[in-house]
């Protein structure tokens, strides 16, 4: 049984996610040893090369695959195009029989990720969330209020078995109906958002899929990275309290500034921006 | 963050001392679940002495799924080796954080 991480990266002018998905590469290789496949489209392969980055010293597997269509999300201050229409594809694209699906924004500090190998499970997904400053994250718990439990695609693991074809099938059909699934579970019908297909997908397949056995530790796009060491994070925030510092040692973090995140990673590479 | 030091000056030794032990904590539950023949436990003292008191070729993991567990006597070792691991980790970090006297010190900057 192969095993491996499949990541995802489709650059926009704004956030280069190529640099992100190599920097994600040698963190997965440095605390997880497991072979990468990536997913991304020509213009980030291009990109990636016009860096003078050499792909494959990076991934095990390149997978081209044109996503078009862009969408566009708040970072910070801003609205960012990106796009992320594919992942619901990660059952057909990957070259693994047990494949880990991780973000290109998880700061990859230990090796816990290692614990899904080998699973007598299916899947396992993200459903368990903490904001490292403890602000309210109830957006993060259910859908809507009283609605369905909110489930990450950040995250997730899956073996090439029928079970797991369903739900991603689940997640294409929840995809292709997203605008009455909005108005049927009550969130916003832009942008598309995987997190929200996989919550459907989640609910509507009628098998309790297991959890990833830890809490997803994340901070919010406008929390500031002061610092990233090869095994700690320093994350600063506004409060109505002041600015608060933290730092995330040898624990995993899903850090949503990307922005700063890919400078810091480009410059953990060794890579000129 | 324009000026590190005044984010620090302003930024509160105990709500930064009591977030750093909640990460530590957090990071201890997380170094207490093992994955043993295809299932997931959770790694408690309890977990271990009942183990060792029931002694069944089954184990219920963490989703309450019956895992076989061909060698007992090497899964509660396993068991045992990485709560004292994770045990041991979480007092050096947890009384070397206690030392630290100031925010900047904390968050090690």
């Amino acid at each position: 049984m192969s095993q491996g991480v499949l990541l995802f990266a489709h650059s926009s002018e704004q956030v280069n996610y190529g640099i992100l998905a190599c920097w994600m590469s040698s963190r997965i290789k440095k605390h997880l040893q497991k072979p990468v496949a990536v997913v991304m489209d020509q213009y980030t392969y291009d990109g990636l090369m016009q860096s003078s980055i050499i792909p494959k010293k990076y991934f095990d597997h390149i997978i081209i695959n044109e996503v078009g269509d862009l969408q566009f999300r708040r970072l910070g201050d801003e609205m960012v195009p990106f796009t992320n229409f594919d992942r619901t594809d990660a059952y057909d694209l990957t070259p693994f029989d047990e494949t880990l699906v991780l973000d290109v924004d998880i700061v990859l500090q230990s090796n816990r990720l290692n614990c899904v190998w080998d699973s007598n499970y299916d899947m396992l997904i993200s459903d368990d969330s903490i904001d490292i400053f403890e602000r309210d994250n109830s957006e993060f718990q259910h859908l809507k209020e009283h609605g369905i439990k909110f489930r990450w695609a950040t995250e997730f693991y899956f073996k090439k078995t029928p079970v797991a074809e369903n739900f991603f099938k689940l997640c294409k059909s929840a995809k292709e109906d997203y605008n009455w699934r909005s108005v049927l579970y009550g969130f916003s019908n832009w942008p598309l958002r995987n997190d929200f297909l996989w919550s459907i997908a989640a609910h509507d397949c009628n098998v309790e899929i297991p959890k990833i056995p830890r809490k997803l530790r994340y901070s919010i796009d406008r929390d500031e990275i002061i610092e990233l060491r090869e095994n700690e994070i320093i994350i600063g925030t506004q409060t109505e309290r002041g600015p608060k510092v933290l730092n995330v040692a040898g624990q995993d973090i899903h850090v949503m500034n990307k922005y700063e995140l890919m400078i810091l990673s480009a410059i953990e590479i060794g890579v000129l921006l | 963050m324009d000026n590190i030091e005044q984010a620090l000056s302003f930024a509160n030794y105990q709500y930064t001392l009591t977030k750093e032990r909640k990460l530590l904590t957090q990071k201890f539950q997380e170094n207490t679940i093992i994955a043993y023949n295809g299932g997931l436990f959770k790694i408690t003292p309890e977990f271990i002495a009942g183990l060792k008191a029931v002694r069944s070729e089954w184990s219920l993991d963490i989703n309450n799924n019956p895992v076989k567990i061909d060698d007992m006597d090497a899964f509660i070792l396993e068991a045992q080796l990485a709560y004292d691991k994770a045990l041991n980790e979480y007092g050096a970090e947890f009384n070397a954080l206690r030392a630290k006297r100031n925010v900047k010190s904390l968050v090690n900057l």
